[in-house]
């Protein structure tokens, strides 16, 4: 039990990290952060005034169209965009939808799908979390934070908070459900096999 | 006094849900889509012939270009053309009347599900009221989807199966209104059956005790016999068409590897683990909070523009309510109602490929309006009771905003920006052909779209004409072959391909879009321009144009004679 438990802690945590490691995309990060005002929500944007005027021009009442048309609407629509990406669990366990391609992001996948079950009863068992409410208001802080501007490899800082939030699940699970956990355990080694063989291939063509 | 105060905030709350619906019902969306302008026609011919355009008496599915459609939706337009016309109104009325009518069932349902120390009234009320502003639930209720009518038949049904457990005789009602939910809409084949044996298998005790017994047993064979002409046409193409060419499972699965050919590759692009990933992707995509607050349904007909499918102030409400859908042991029946629909009600649409698809998978609906509603009486309930009065003000003000919200897409942006995506014009195209020399042919081009079934409808064309002088397939095939005409005879006019060769050296109308009849084309032919139907934002829809032989024949006659082909 000891051996799988450790096994599924590896196969769960380990695939963010090599990822990011295989793409080489770490090495570029002190470029990126260097750019980070460039890819900011604030960045200026010669097509905004053209969607924004046409979009407008549509209501009777320019009072309206203003309502939800301005620059304000602009940038919060961006910020929309990177704020739900972050806290979109298919991003985590599907690099959002397998037949879609985000741009300026590596599409990564970074936990094994099975894993998502482990995530799950970790917020059903939330209450017997202990830093449970601290690490969610910093996690939802720093996707606000990050949502700014382009998140992209920046967001690897979440890991830690969401492998806390995996960790208590799988350690829940096998004391709470020891069958079940075990059966998860066989279905996230089975579809881990062909995942990881992926990540290395993938990137190798 | 005080026992009243519910019944009106619920009428309030419907006439609140009745007005979004209603308000230019039949006019936003502008234009009415090939498959509203089918239904209707189908419908407009059931009413006078019997039978459908194909000539098929009263179809147990119906033909419907490459697909075939359910037919519920179709008969509950016919007997509502005598009282309103064939016009877009009555080919969208039954989904926006199921939908408001959907409003009180589903405080009902909440009403009879929630034990009773529960805030049960409040909780009711709340969840109707978020189902009447919900974007995802108007724009069924506003246009022709017969997803709607089958959601509320389908609601209908479990709040009969509630009802019978204690007054059994109503489980004969509860299987009529399943029975009729499976040929409403496509999903529902999946979804009442899975429904039925998590019920049957909570409830099978009570079933098979002497008081329900007798009754339980005349549901199943009632049931059975309304099921009975769906299920003796389950196994044909016509059937199985819709399944069979959406599903992930026939697909090329994703993420599949071409390039790689070592020898590993019957791992690396392994089906089964493909295709297992691709479907628990979908199904998890139908609770990402990414879909549900910020992107919508990618189809321009199942979303409106700038909104998604619910509002992005639900948000926190969404995540706290599901946490306490998944603890709160104490909701009871309710709980396990709403987790059933929640986990069942995605299962259709993610074994489709689409990313994220509201239509078939309009069920949710129900469970995450209660979700935000629960979320939101758990939040009020931990404010404390000296704010209490302050937040009942912003939240009032937040539904306000949500109306002018809904006002703003539903309406303004969705008709000026949507309109080609629901096949504005043909309406102004038929009213201009009527006022044309009638003697005169009329060619509708159809190369890249399938026009004929809003020429019947806006014509309101024979039906009995139209099924003499077209054919498709023989009617014993009716079911089983797929095969197409393309050339449609609707009187004088022919939709078909424009062949520009031997149409232009006849005098006739020829209609199409800016692509099929480019301004260089007008002039090179010296055709007549007669109207171009343009599009709200000014852009060209259609343009009809009289031909011009004698320019024709005169071009012909010098090209042949210098000898160009």
């Amino acid at each position: 039990m000891k051996l799988l438990n450790n096994l599924v802690i590896c196969l769960t945590l380990a695939l963010w990290p090599l990822s990011l490691a295989l793409t080489n995309s770490y090495k570029d990060i002190g470029n990126d952060i260097g750019n980070y005002f460039r890819f900011s929500i604030f960045a200026p944007d010669d097509q905004a005034p053209l969607i924004i005027n046409a979009k407008r021009s549509v209501y009777g009442n320019d009072l309206f169209g203003r309502l939800f048309n301005n620059k304000a609407t602009f940038i919060y629509g961006r910020f929309k965009t990177n704020f739900f990406a972050l806290t979109d669990p298919n991003n985590y366990f599907f690099g959002f939808h397998p037949r879609e391609i985000i741009r300026e992001n590596l599409n990564l996948e970074k936990f094994p799908f099975p894993s998502l079950i482990f995530l799950l009863y970790a917020f059903y068992c939330f209450n017997s979390l202990k830093a449970g409410k601290i690490l969610l208001v910093i996690f939802f802080g720093l996707a606000a934070l990050f949502s700014l501007a382009n998140f992209d490899k920046v967001d690897f800082v979440l890991y830690p908070i969401l492998a806390v939030f995996m960790l208590h699940g799988i350690k829940q699970m096998r004391t709470e459900k020891p069958r079940f956990f075990v059966a998860v355990a066989i279905f996230l080694v089975i579809f881990s096999i062909p995942q990881y063989l992926r990540a290395f291939v993938n990137l190798h063509p | 006094m005080k026992k009243f105060i519910p019944l009106i905030l619920l009428l309030l709350i419907t006439v609140l849900g009745l007005i979004i619906r209603f308000y230019r019902l039949g006019q936003a969306p502008a234009g009415l889509y090939l498959d509203e302008a089918a239904q209707g026609y189908n419908a407009y011919s059931i009413l006078k012939t019997g039978k459908d355009e194909f000539g098929k008496a009263l179809p147990i599915v119906f033909r419907s270009f490459a697909d075939f459609k359910t037919p519920v939706y179709i008969y509950l337009i016919v007997p509502l053309i005598p009282i309103f016309d064939l016009t877009p109104f009555t080919v969208r009325f039954p989904s926006f009347f199921f939908s408001v009518l959907t409003l009180p069932l589903i405080y009902l349902l909440t009403r009879k599900l929630i034990p009773k120390p529960a805030p049960a009234t409040a909780l009711a009320l709340l969840t109707s009221l978020i189902l009447a502003i919900s974007p995802w639930h108007t724009l069924f209720g506003r246009t022709n989807f017969e997803c709607n009518v089958a959601l509320f038949f389908l609601l209908l049904a479990v709040y009969s199966f509630y009802l019978a457990l204690k007054k059994p005789p109503l489980l004969i009602l509860s299987a009529f209104f399943f029975a009729i939910t499976i040929p409403t809409y496509h999903s529902q084949r999946l979804i009442v059956p899975l429904l039925l044996l998590l019920l049957f298998v909570r409830y099978c005790r009570l079933l098979f005790s002497p008081s329900h017994r007798r009754f339980a047993l005349a549901a199943f064979v009632f049931g059975l016999l309304l099921s009975l002409p769906t299920l003796s046409i389950m196994f044909t193409p016509g059937f199985l068409a819709r399944a069979a060419t959406l599903n992930i499972f026939t697909q090329a699965p994703s993420g599949h590897l071409s390039w790689y050919q070592g020898p590993l590759a019957s791992l690396i692009n392994a089906r089964w683990y493909l295709t297992t990933k691709e479907f628990f992707a979908l199904y998890l995509s139908y609770f990402s909070p990414r879909n549900l607050f910020l992107l919508g349904d990618y189809g321009p007909r199942s979303s409106f523009p700038d909104l998604a499918t619910l509002f992005t102030w639900q948000y926190p409400f969404y995540l706290f309510g599901l946490y306490r859908l998944a603890i709160e042991k104490k909701l009871g029946e309710l709980r396990f109602f709403m987790l059933a629909l929640l986990l069942i009600s995605p299962l259709p649409a993610a074994i489709t490929r689409d990313p994220f698809t509201t239509i078939r998978a309009l069920p949710l609906v129900i469970p995450l309006t209660f979700i935000v509603s629960l979320g939101l009486i758990r939040v009020y309930q931990l404010i404390s009771p000296l704010l209490r009065k302050t937040a009942l003000i912003v939240f009032g003000l937040v539904i306000v905003y949500s109306l002018v919200n809904l006002y703003s897409s539903v309406i303004v942006l969705n008709e000026h920006f949507r309109a080609p995506y629901w096949d504005y014009g043909w309406q102004r195209v038929v009213d201009r052909l009527n006022t044309l020399d009638p003697k005169l042919p009329v060619v509708i081009d159809n190369a890249r779209a399938e026009p004929y079934s809003q020429i019947l409808f806006f014509t309101k064309f024979n039906p009995e004409q139209y099924q003499r002088e077209n054919f498709e397939v023989p009617l014993s095939e009716y079911y089983t072959n797929l095969n197409r005409n393309p050339v449609k005879n609707i009187g004088r006019i022919t939709v078909r391909p424009i062949n520009w060769e031997p149409d232009l050296i006849e005098e006739q109308y020829l209609v199409g879009d800016a692509i099929a009849i480019s301004q260089q084309q007008i002039s090179l032919n010296q055709m007549t321009l007669i109207e171009e139907i343009t599009y709200p934002d000014n852009t060209p829809a259609y343009r009809v144009v009289l031909t011009n032989p004698k320019y024709q024949q005169s071009v012909r006659a010098i090209s042949k004679r210098q000898g160009v082909k």
